[in-house]
């Protein structure tokens, strides 16, 4: 104390008036081994669990408040992810949930990655209003605006994955997001109403600047200097990658092939409701899409005709380049290739999946002829053995490598 | 097993409760929350020195009571008007009418030198000058070296000297 001016000592001395009363204290100590006791806190007095004002409840009370609260936050969070553009709850969805989500994905490749997922999502959920007959200029900007930022945000990311020297990561991002962009703009441009299609054209300049990207930097990516080593393990793990892509879309297309069969009406199936197999049920959605002419079968031949399938057949064909590359050891090139093949592979996949055509309009003639190739395209596809198995009894890649394996 | 039995339990309260309190007035200027914090205090010591032998049972009073005024604020953030502090002296207390009001200017004043303080300088002036904490009980309180709380000490100490001087 004697480190204190005269003044401030007397003043503190006041401090010592401050007590509690000999009643306050014995309550206190009752109340204190009572409470120790029963093993449980103090109990709380009366103000704390009334006094509403200051807002400060009562241990109990907080532990309650917070369950009500994660409860609360948890439902409306689910629910909002169902939610779509124009509901009360879809703000929530875009700016807590994704967010949320968002601070999650660390790094740039995982942001990024991220990034063109959302914009995939925001185009499903065009796509879904659209055919909900609600789409309007409004949603057209709200959801354009917010793939724009999507877009921003995975430019800026993949900018610092070129900037960190790992261009083949960018590259591989910017391709997914082009193949995205590509195959929601083909289900924008097929749908009849007239917003559809303005956005389809909206869609297109961005796909023109992202594919103007993509070949800048499957050019540098082909003309780069890598470590040996390096664009091996790369080259190897974009060749596992469009294998992949090419079997899912090759599923995608034989399951949705299936499931036409079973739309169909029975009495146009005599031959597929005989059999189960998928095999004989291709072969008979072959014989209802070139023979019937109900609407179901119209659909099919236009919707699962050619362009999904023609896309496939590309994805193998750049497989089958790639592997040409590395037989003369061009891995930068063999790499690019397989890049390419993994993005006309998942094209295909989505087309699918959305039941896009991929053509302007339905051809007039040689319904039958295309609709059977059609069929034994499929049949081909979904009886074919997984990529590593085929060796070399197909033809595209005879004479080349058989598996990754003893390309490495 | 206990390390403490009931009746030193009792004996550490009859000795350290109105300090503590004392400390929780001036920290948190309210009577009512200050009764309500001291009372948890004893609570948890009483828990903690079930399996745990306690080796300064002042320090660690007063530590328990740092961390639950912490927590206090944490959830409340209101600032108390001098005039509107509740009453502070024991309420069995007998004081006539002019050695109450001297009474309740003192505090006041107290209060007054308080609030020109921020939270830690405040604390740790409450736990030198108020409480009267050995350097070595500050340091086990507020978990620093001594070195530390001395040096911290001195700042408050010219803090509070040149408030003097401009005559709070």
């Amino acid at each position: 104390m004697k480190e204190l001016p005269d003044n401030i000592r007397d003043i503190v001395k006041g401090a010592s008036y401050v007590s509690l009363s000999e009643s306050e204290k014995e309550t206190m100590l009752q109340s204190v081994l009572a409470s120790a006791k029963l093993g449980k806190k103090s109990q709380p007095s009366g103000w704390q669990l009334f006094d509403f004002w200051s807002f400060q409840p009562a241990p109990f009370l907080k532990t309650a408040t917070a369950v009500f609260l994660v409860l609360v936050i948890g439902t409306t969070s689910v629910a909002a992810e169902r939610s779509g553009p124009g509901d009360i709850l879809y703000p929530v969805k875009t700016e807590v949930n994704e967010r949320f989500v968002g601070v999650l994905h660390i790094g740039d490749e995982a942001g990024a990655r991220y990034q063109v997922g959302l914009v995939e999502r925001r185009l499903q959920e065009m796509s879904r209003v659209s055919l909900e007959g609600r789409l309007s200029p409004d949603i057209i900007d709200d959801l354009s605006g917010r793939i724009e930022v999507h877009m921003d945000r995975a430019s800026q990311s993949i900018k610092r994955l070129e900037e960190g020297g790992k261009t083949t990561l960018a590259t591989s991002v910017v391709s997914d997001m082009e193949s995205a962009l590509g195959v929601y703009s083909l289900v924008f441009s097929e749908s009849p109403d007239e917003e559809s299609v303005r956005l389809s054209y909206g869609l297109l300049g961005k796909i023109e600047k992202v594919s103007h990207d993509l070949v800048e930097l499957e050019t540098r990516i082909a003309e780069e200097d890598f470590d040996l080593e390096d664009i091996k393990n790369l080259t190897e793990k974009a060749l596992k990658n469009a294998e992949t892509a090419l079997a899912s879309a090759e599923t995608a297309v034989a399951l949705t092939v299936k499931e036409t069969v079973e739309a169909l009406p029975t009495s146009s199936l005599p031959v597929a409701t005989s059999t189960p197999d998928l095999e004989s049920a291709t072969s008979s959605v072959a014989v209802v899409a070139a023979t019937s002419t109900d609407s179901e079968s119209l659909m099919f031949d236009q919707k699962e005709g050619s362009a999904p399938a023609e896309r496939i057949d590309q994805a193998k064909k750049l497989i089958a380049e790639g592997f040409s590359h590395l037989e003369q050891e061009q891995f930068n090139r063999a790499f690019v290739s397989f890049l390419r093949a993994q993005r006309a592979a998942n094209s295909a996949r989505r087309m699918v999946e959305f039941g896009v055509s991929g053509e302007v309009s339905r051809p007039d003639s040689g319904k039958i002829d295309a609709a059977e190739d059609v069929a034994d395209e499929i049949l081909d596809d979904t009886l074919r053995p997984s990529f590593e198995d085929v060796d070399n009894n197909d033809p595209l890649i005879d004479g080349f490598a058989t598996s990754s394996s003893d390309v490495f | 097993m206990r390390t403490l039995t009931e009746q030193e339990f009792e004996n550490l309260f009859d000795k350290y409760s109105q300090a503590i309190f004392r400390h929780c007035f001036f920290r948190v200027s309210d009577r009512e929350v200050a009764r309500d914090i001291t009372q948890d205090v004893f609570v948890r010591f009483w828990n903690y020195t079930e399996k745990v032998q306690v080796q300064n049972n002042r320090a660690l009073l007063y530590k328990m009571a740092s961390n639950l005024i912490i927590d206090h604020y944490r959830t409340r953030k209101d600032t108390v008007s001098l005039d509107s502090l509740p009453g502070f002296v024991s309420h069995s207390a007998v004081y006539d009418g002019e050695e109450e009001m001297q009474i309740r200017h003192g505090v006041k004043q107290v209060h007054r030198l308080l609030l020109n303080l921020n939270e830690q300088d405040k604390e740790i002036f409450i736990l030198r000058f108020i409480d009267e904490l050995t350097l070595s009980e500050i340091s086990d309180v507020l978990g620093e070296s001594k070195n530390t709380v001395a040096v911290r000490l001195h700042r408050v100490v010219k803090k509070v000297r040149k408030l003097a001087k401009e005559e709070i």
